[in-house]
């Protein structure tokens, strides 16, 4: 399984940032030109985070959209919209809608980023941007 | 207990990444090309090395074989009597289905470098982890089997799109399915505009040389001499 593979490599990365620390929350941004599928990856993501700073974390996962650009007449498109239905065609096009030209740059939706984590600290350090303390059940 | 954010910005596959540029620094100082080879399971990719690499001239060629276990494929190529190294993908979470770059870095010490100028890595059969694992190849081709649809570029965009060259194998088959190859091949160009493209049978031999030519004239004109 595809997410399995990535879990495991945000729980490496966010092991690699929490200086030991507990990790209370991962934040990944997972662009909709992967082919990860968020929803499993947060279930796989518990199995990996056990026995690590990251056990019993949350994984929140924001879904960036596909948006190409073309480099020739600089259209903007998104080359594979969800289909609205399940037995719809899939409409996928990487060419530019405009001119049919083949080169074009990414705008949005290849992102597989980890872009913070939270971690549980047992006093303030000031070299650290603190957020408002307000656990739930916390205290 | 007070919660700190920490701000990490850092690619998911940013350490695989950096393993495959290792492995890669390792081929190019060995002066040996690499092919990832890719495909859904069973489009062919054994059978299509067994018939290419049956005549190799004087471009020595390995092959690295990544399956979730047993040596079966390996066996095969074996026959051949080309130097061809096993990974079986870690077996202690039911299998992995990719290779990544950390396993292929831990087969380079039994692959006689030295030896060979072009390596071929036989990828675990799978459409969509291999697209995402680079493991410090110089090219990226995949083979897609006419028993599996035209539709699969539009179903697997990212598979299709990392590849430059795009083989589609079992064209004996052609005249007993349905297949339009003429779809199949207006699908690859929505997702991948330019695509190099061959058309073979492992069956038949059917395009084998003229992939054959391609495959070895990857390997440094050195190998050659
Ligand atoms: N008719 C026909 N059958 C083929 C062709 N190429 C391969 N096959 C058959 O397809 C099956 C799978 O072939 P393999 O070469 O093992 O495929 P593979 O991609 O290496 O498979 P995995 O490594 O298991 O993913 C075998 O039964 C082959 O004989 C072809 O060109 N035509
Ligand atoms: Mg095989
Ligand atoms: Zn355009």
């Amino acid at each position: 399984m595809h997410e399995l593979a990535v879990a495991r490599e945000i729980v490496g990365v966010a092991e690699r940032h929490a200086g030991g620390l507990a990790v209370s929350v991962v934040r990944v941004k997972v662009g909709c030109l992967r082919q990860v599928v968020p929803e499993y990856l947060g279930f796989y993501f518990d199995v990996c985070a056990r026995d690590t700073c990251c056990g019993g974390a949350e994984l929140e996962w924001e879904r960036t959209p596909s948006l190409l650009r073309c480099s020739a007449c600089g259209a903007e498109w998104d080359p594979a919209p969800p289909p609205a239905h399940a037995d719809h065609e899939l409409l996928v096009d990487f060419r530019c809608p405009g001119c049919r030209g083949g080169n074009h740059s990414v705008i949005s939706g290849d992102e597989l980023v980890v872009e913070s984590i939270e971690v549980e600290e047992p006093a303030a350090d000031p070299g650290r941007e603190t957020a408002a303390a307000n656990e739930p059940g916390g205290g | 207990m007070h919660q700190t954010r920490v701000t990490v910005a850092e690619g998911v596959l940013d350490a695989n990444q950096t393993i495959a540029a290792a492995n890669r620094a390792d081929f190019d100082r060995a002066g040996v090309k690499v092919v990832n080879l890719m495909s859904a399971p069973g489009a062919g990719k054994t059978s299509l090395l067994e018939r290419a690499l049956a005549e190799t001239g004087e471009v020595r060629v390995g092959v690295l074989e990544g399956d979730v276990r047993g040596s079966l494929d390996a066996d095969r190529l074996s026959q051949l009597h080309i130097p061809v190294v096993q990974i079986n993908t870690d077996p202690a979470f039911g299998g992995e289905c990719h290779l990544d770059a950390n396993m292929v870095r831990s087969a380079i010490p039994q692959i006689p470098l030295e030896e060979i100028d072009l390596l071929v890595i036989e990828n675990v059969g799978n459409l969509v982890c291999p697209a995402e694992f680079r493991v410090g190849e110089d090219r990226r081709w995949m083979i897609s089997s006419v028993t599996e649809g035209e539709d699969k570029p539009l179903k697997y965009p990212l598979m299709f799109r990392s590849c430059e060259l795009v083989v589609l194998n079992k064209i004996d088959l052609l005249p007993h399915t349905d297949f339009s190859e003429e779809l199949f091949l207006a699908n690859l160009e929505k997702v991948n505009p330019g695509a190099e493209t061959f058309r073979t049978s492992a069956r038949t031999g059917e395009g084998i040389d003229a992939w054959r030519r391609r495959l070895l004239d990857l390997a440094p004109a050195a190998g050659r001499d």
